[in-house]
């Protein structure tokens, strides 16, 4: 029973290596205590143990619908925390116009006025619009179909 | 008739469940089964990615406990925010149900009179 049951952990694993150890850990012996649940509720039905542990797989669903669903998960919550993190880093970002802003202001010759305005006003556009972009491109997915 | 469970149902199910007591996610799943006698069909890892979700967003709190028997296990707990987003769900998805339950009432009695556009007109 626990071969087969391993074998499927040890594929799903695979699959997720690229999450942190923590939360690699969390997910795999959540699975593997659901799984184990209904196992033992399968063999009180009378089903053999091979029986019990194939239904069990089954039901909670094939390798790759599994890792769908955990990484889609994962992406999410990369998503809030990078949300997060981007509102504090919009405030930074809008002093920084503001300080090159003066800064070309005060700058002797006409080619420099214009070329920090330019540069600052490009360079914190980029930041506002493609940062946010890539960051969602990243973490953000269709929900899994069978969600 | 069993139908499988539609996206975007889950989270408010599994508020349902959590807002009669903690559970595990096989506990979880199990209660879903009984209360539906077995007519909603559901891929379990499904379930896990809504609890994430639901965790995320602060409205349920899962903690390993210890077993007598066997590896520790994960139970989830509705908070306070997650008890007042049950309310709210389990009422929307009341009203859903009873509008449905409405249009397909019309639905019926339309077919039994036939009426309107694409009937031929007697002049």
């Amino acid at each position: 029973m626990h071969k087969q049951l391993e074998d499927y952990l040890t594929e799903v694993g695979r699959q997720l290596s690229s999450l942190p150890k923590p939360r690699f850990d969390d997910e795999l012996n959540e699975m593997r205590q659901h799984i184990l649940s209904a196992v033992i509720a399968n063999q009180e039905l009378g089903q053999s143990e091979e029986t019990a542990v194939a239904n069990a797989i089954e039901k909670f669903g094939t390798p790759e619908e599994v890792v769908t669903n955990v990484l889609w998960a994962w992406r999410r919550h990369l998503w809030q925390v990078n949300k997060k993190l981007f509102s504090k880093m919009a405030g930074i970002w809008s002093l920084f116009y503001v300080f090159t802003l003066l800064t070309s202001a005060h700058t002797p010759s006409q080619q420099g006025r214009v070329f920090l305005f330019w540069a600052s006003t490009i360079t914190v556009f980029a930041l506002f619009m493609l940062v946010p972009h890539y960051f969602r491109m990243r973490t953000q997915s269709p929900l899994p179909s069978s969600l | 008739m069993r139908r499988e469970l539609v996206k975007g149902d889950l989270p408010a199910l599994v508020l349902g469940v959590l807002s009669i007591r903690p559970l595990h996610g096989y506990g979880i799943a199990r209660e879903v089964k009984l209360l539906s006698d077995n007519a909603l069909v559901m891929k379990e890892a499904t379930l896990y990615s809504a609890l994430r979700a639901l965790e995320q967003d602060g409205l349920i709190v899962g903690e390993w406990h210890p077993q007598e028997k066997g590896a520790d296990r994960k139970v989830y707990t509705l908070t306070e925010a997650g008890a007042n987003e049950a309310r709210k769900r389990t009422q929307e998805l009341k009203d859903y149900a009873a509008l449905l339950r409405k249009i397909l009432e019309k639905l019926d009695a339309g077919k039994s009179e036939p009426k309107g556009i694409g009937h031929a007109q007697t002049t």
